[in-house]
């Protein structure tokens, strides 16, 4: 579904990727997993087109995406959950879900998809009234994701969804992303919570100074020595 | 009697203030989207005297018509502007500063094409309704004053309407809170941007044909309102058009108790003293930051 090959990315003159290759294939939870700076959120920019590579190329559905503009990827099913939510804080919890749906295709499903995030996460209709600057910490990421899920997207991207949250809010996001998934939308994760994204992942990358040095399924990456020293303390 | 004159003035404040606040919406509405103050906001306003002075006087056309015909004009002056002058810039990443100088370089430009095609005249419009009063009890008010505060209240209102309940409007809300996170629910952000510059511009058309029945016009009328819609903005807190509306409300007062308690000659001066106090005591303005 999604394949990236040799991707480099730089910002002015620091290269933050090497030969990025990786693939996410239709409903699967893939993880990207790594320290701070190791280029995660990077590759997720690169993904949903708010940064372009100097160098290889980023397919989704088997057509080039690293060139078209980026307000055109959402309409082709491509939902980015940003680190930090990016909400907009003063906006009601509703209008935030409805620019969810901006794309024209989302738009003729949005009392549906209002219904299904509603449905996902309750606590937002209790709220729909109030402005996202309003919420909790936990409460905002839920509104983030739902404004993920208003896109009706094939493919959601999740740049730490549990930064930041309480252990106990970090367990239910993690329920409900694997609800998520099972409901048929394919996930790409970015977590520093590695413990907890390679139990739920399918498939996982991790990625160190900019480049992919380990891939494997999600619980045989858990098993590995050098995932055990360097990211679970173990 | 000493009632009377306070309530007359008070009124004659507001409704000027409505205005002022019409004024600064448009400034105010770029702000929150392109991050920078447009300095030839009062000048796009005499532009759109001028386009409804000549209406009037070319083919009698009511300025409070005129809209009809400013309106889009003004908007189309204001892509161009942004399409021409400024989207280059921005794509060269120029710093805000030099977009902020671009804009006054615009406004000199219009300035002095007026002063070139319709030379310094002071000009004004006498309308069927110009020296109409309208009386209650014993106070009186102007009635295209009331007139053009009415039609402002409504644009006003319309403007609100536009920004919250229409997709174009709501995208131009989340791009003025976080552009980047507009771009990721796909809305074409420059496009965005440039619509925007063509609405604030549009407002001045429109504050421009409610101005002319109650002022009078020359070529550098501009930089006068220019300043005005600045505190205006900056009393509102910049970037919500609701705020300039408030903005405007406590200048217009405020200029008019000054008139007539102070002195007509210290009316701009003491627009000046709000605009500090304000600055003093509640920096980020009257409502805080209800952006938009």
């Amino acid at each position: 579904m999604l394949k990236l090959t040799t991707i480099e990315v730089c910002y002015g003159d620091v290269q933050a990727l090497w030969g990025v290759s990786l693939e996410v294939h239709k409903g699967e939870v893939v993880a990207l997993v790594g320290a701070n700076g190791a280029g995660k959120t990077t590759t997720l920019k690169t993904i949903s087109g708010l940064l372009r590579p100097s160098s290889g190329k980023v397919e989704f559905l088997g057509k080039r995406i690293d060139t078209i503009p980026p307000y055109q990827l959402a309409d082709l099913g491509i939902a980015h959950v940003p680190e930090g939510r990016r909400l907009f804080p003063l906006m009601t919890v509703r209008e935030n879900l409805e620019m969810g749906s901006f794309p024209p295709d989302a738009r003729e499903k949005r009392e549906e998809s209002l219904e299904w995030v509603f449905q996902v996460f309750p606590i937002l209709k209790e709220r729909h009234k109030q402005l996202a600057e309003t919420l909790s910490g936990g409460e905002q990421q839920m509104l983030a994701i739902g404004r993920g899920l208003m896109a009706r997207p094939k493919l959601l991207l999740l740049d730490e969804p549990s930064l930041g949250l309480a252990p106990i809010l970090v367990k239910e996001i993690f329920e409900t992303i694997k609800a998520i998934s099972r409901e048929g939308v394919t996930l790409l994760l970015v977590e520093q919570n590695v413990q907890q994204a390679l139990g739920l992942a399918n498939r996982a990358y991790v990625l160190e100074n900019g480049r992919i040095v380990l891939e494997g399924a999600g619980k045989e990456l858990l098993e590995n020595d050098h995932v055990k020293r360097a990211y679970l303390g173990l | 009697m000493e009632w009377s004159i306070l309530f007359q003035t008070l009124i004659a404040g507001i409704m000027v203030g409505g205005l002022y606040g019409l004024i600064g919406m448009g400034m105010a509405i770029n702000f929150g989207v392109l991050r920078i103050i447009n300095l030839a906001q009062g000048e796009l306003l005499m532009v759109g005297m001028y386009v409804c002075y000549w209406l009037f006087t070319l083919y009698k056309l009511d300025p409070l018509l005129s809209p009809l015909i400013t309106v889009p004009f003004l908007f189309l002056l204001g892509v161009t502007i942004h399409r021409f002058l400024l989207t280059p810039l921005m794509r060269a990443r120029a710093p805000a500063e030099n977009q902020i100088l671009l804009t006054v370089g615009v406004g000199l430009v219009l300035t002095n094409l007026a002063l070139l095609m319709f030379t310094a005249n002071y000009r004004s419009v006498s309308t069927s309704y110009s020296t109409e009063l309208i009386s209650l009890g014993n106070l009186s008010v102007s009635l295209p004053l009331t007139l053009a505060f009415a039609f402002a209240l409504a644009i006003s209102g319309s403007l609100y309407l536009f920004l919250t309940k229409t997709e174009l409007g709501k995208a131009i809300r989340a791009t003025a809170q976080d552009p980047e996170a507009a771009l990721l629910m796909g809305v074409n952000v420059d496009r965005v941007s440039v619509i925007t510059f063509g609405i604030g511009a549009a407002l001045e058309g429109a504050a421009g044909s409610l101005l002319i029945i109650v002022y009078y016009l020359f070529p550098a009328l501009g930089g006068i309102f220019t300043l005005k819609a600045f505190i205006v903005v900056v009393l509102g807190g910049l970037g919500s058009t609701i705020g300039a509306l408030l903005g405007g409300l406590t200048l217009g007062i405020a200029e008019s108790l000054g008139a007539v308690y102070v002195s007509t000659g210290y009316k701009d001066a003491i627009g000046f003293i709000i605009f500090v106090l304000v600055l003093i005591f509640r920096p980020a303005g009257l409502v805080g930051r209800a952006r938009m």
